[in-house]
């Protein structure tokens, strides 16, 4: 028994869309005269994102978020109304400062002088600097280019890459999405909206976090609630066919194909004979999205659908899908608080508990 | 010692004996630009003729020898008035004699522990005065005024007679040198016009 203990936890997680995107007119005396470019520009911006994702507006030295719907209608008023203001970035980024994770764009010309009071934090660091005129405004702490209308949108979208989901010693045994596979020690998915739930192992309560990883390297924490255990597939009886057959395997490591009278090590589960009807097609259809599960308990053997790439086998012990199809071991090693792939092998019916073994069809 | 913040978030000690309120440190160059941001001021040309005077330096990058750079300097008492105006509550440069009250004032008021500690909860107090705070602190100041750096900042701008103006403080030798007792001596008329780095302000105003 291991001298250690190792928490089951289950998590759901809610993926929403990020906050809106920030572009900053800059109407400061030295960008005045570039205001009929960033207007265009602006519009331009508008014309080709989806409403739902347009910008707030600001303008440099205002804290007031600008309603980008009314950009159109009011861009000149607003213009007269903020001309002149000296290239002061911290009222922005002060109205921001609690939306660390955000695309934020600025554009202008001149000298931005409180910018080195911002060095560092993830506003700043992250920001995208659009120059439109001869004088630098950051003195050459940030990369500043003049970007097209297309690349500023590009630059604005900072779409969701990736959700990642790790903690110190915590492995994922299940979750209910597809799109999501453990690679380097962590959950990684593709998606990006809708929800998760996920089963845990971990020597420390608690010990995940989630971020959603953006375009620009960004990384947002996401709230990770508790959750109720997710409910498996019930077993089902197999065929008569299916289960004398699996049993054989179990008795003897091997079966008798039907199609070719020929003996298949267990773990063969087709036919070499590209033309054989599948010979397990229950147990296969089960298996299609991770593992299958039979309990050869009862007089007629049942099966289990196991729809998740990852599998508990004990409570320092997970089965893993790869990429080839098999599946790897993956042990809790506590000396060091890591789950590490163990050179064992996922056998072709591993035992799981009691009468009940794990495979990977 | 009762105080408040002015709308950049820099702290105004509140002198009830004197029925003068009074920032805290001369005027610093993260307050001075919230008036800078707003429309139609000075501009950015104006602005980067002062930097050329005395060059700004990130609070974030300064430490107790060094947090003159912090402040406002090389301005004219006109310029100086102007962010009074903007910063209303009829604030104001001090006169000498408002100026020398405050310094004995502030003097003989020990700073104690509770103080500082109420100061740096103060959640209307801005990052950067945090910063400003945390700078003078590392001095160990025992009263008010060696917090205030009424000596050990600027020269700073008093009103000394109609359209007068002088500078009375005592800044640090390594700043610049001179020798000046403030509360005896008359407030230094710069001897040749244009911009001097060591002239700087802080702003009183009338308690009601």
């Amino acid at each position: 028994m291991p001298e250690f203990t190792v928490f089951e936890q289950w998590y759901s997680l809610t993926l929403e869309p990020g906050p809106r995107p920030v572009l900053v007119l800059d109407t400061s005396e030295s960008a005045k005269a570039f205001w009929p470019v960033l207007r265009s520009l602006t519009e331009g911006v508008l014309e080709i994102m989806p409403a739902e994702s347009w910008p707030r507006i600001f303008f440099l030295g205002n804290p007031q978020i600008h309603d980008a719907s009314e950009f159109l209608a009011n861009a000149d008023r607003w213009f007269q109304a903020n001309a002149g203001r000296g290239s002061f970035i911290s009222p922005v980024f002060e109205a921001l400062q609690a939306e660390t994770d955000i695309a934020i764009v600025i554009v202008g010309n001149g000298m931005i002088f409180d910018l080195p009071d911002w060095h560092g934090h993830n506003l700043a660091e992250h920001a995208i600097w659009c120059r439109y005129g001869p004088a630098e405004m950051t003195a050459g702490k940030y990369s500043e280019e003049s970007y097209t209308v297309e690349q500023m949108v590009e630059k604005l979208s900072n779409p969701a890459l990736r959700i990642e989901i790790s903690g110190p010693g915590a492995m994922p045994f299940y979750w209910d999405d597809s799109a999501f596979r453990w690679e380097q020690g962590k959950l990684v998915g593709a998606k990006t909206t809708g929800s998760l739930t996920l089963g845990l192992l971990s020597p420390e309560p608690d010990a995940a976090k989630a971020h959603v990883v953006l375009s620009n390297g960004i990384r947002r924490e996401l709230p990770l609630a508790n959750a109720e255990p997710l409910r498996l597939p019930d077993w089902k009886n197999l065929p008569g066919k299916e289960d004398n057959l699996l049993r054989q395997c179990l008795r003897q490591g091997k079966y008798r194909c039907p199609h070719c009278n020929q003996d298949h090590a267990a773990g063969q589960w087709r036919c070499m004979d590209g033309s054989a009807p599948p010979v397990f097609p229950v147990m296969e259809e089960m298996g299609k999205q991770g593992f299958c599960l039979v309990n050869s308990e009862p007089w007629q053997g049942q099966g289990r659908a196991h729809p998740c790439g990852a599998l508990k086998l004990a409570d320092d012990l997970v089965a893993v899908r790869q990429s080839d199809g098999a599946a790897a071991l993956v042990r809790f090693d506590p000396r060091n608080n890591t789950w590490r792939v163990t050179n064992d092998k996922f056998g072709p019916m591993q035992p799981v508990v009691n009468k009940i073994h794990a495979m990977v069809m | 010692m009762q105080w408040s913040c002015d709308r950049t978030g820099f702290p105004v000690l509140e002198l009830s004996e004197l029925r003068l309120a009074v920032h805290l440190w001369p005027v610093c160059k993260p307050q001075f630009e919230r008036y800078l941001a707003e429309p139609n001021g000075p501009g950015d040309t104006w602005y980067e003729q002062l930097l050329a005077v005395w060059p700004r330096a990130s609070l974030m990058n300064l430490d107790s020898q060094t947090y003159e750079s912090a402040m406002i300097g090389g301005i004219q008492p006109a310029e100086a008035q102007a962010f009074a105006k903007w910063l209303g509550m009829g604030f104001n440069l001090p006169t000498t004699d408002a100026w020398r009250s405050v310094d004995r004032a502030l003097a003989a008021s020990p700073l104690t522990q509770d103080d500082v500690t109420s100061l740096r909860s103060d959640r209307n107090l801005h990052r950067t005065a945090g910063r400003m705070l945390e700078l003078v602190l590392q001095l160990s100041p025992q009263n008010w005024g060696q917090l205030a750096l009424l000596r050990g900042g600027m020269l700073e701008w008093v009103i000394n007679g109609p359209k007068t103006f002088g500078g009375l403080g005592v800044p640090r030798p390594h700043f610049y040198s001179m020798i000046m007792n403030p509360q005896r001596d008359r407030p230094v008329q710069p001897l040749r016009n244009g911009r001097h780095k060591f002239f700087g302000f802080r702003l009183v105003r009338l308690l009601q």
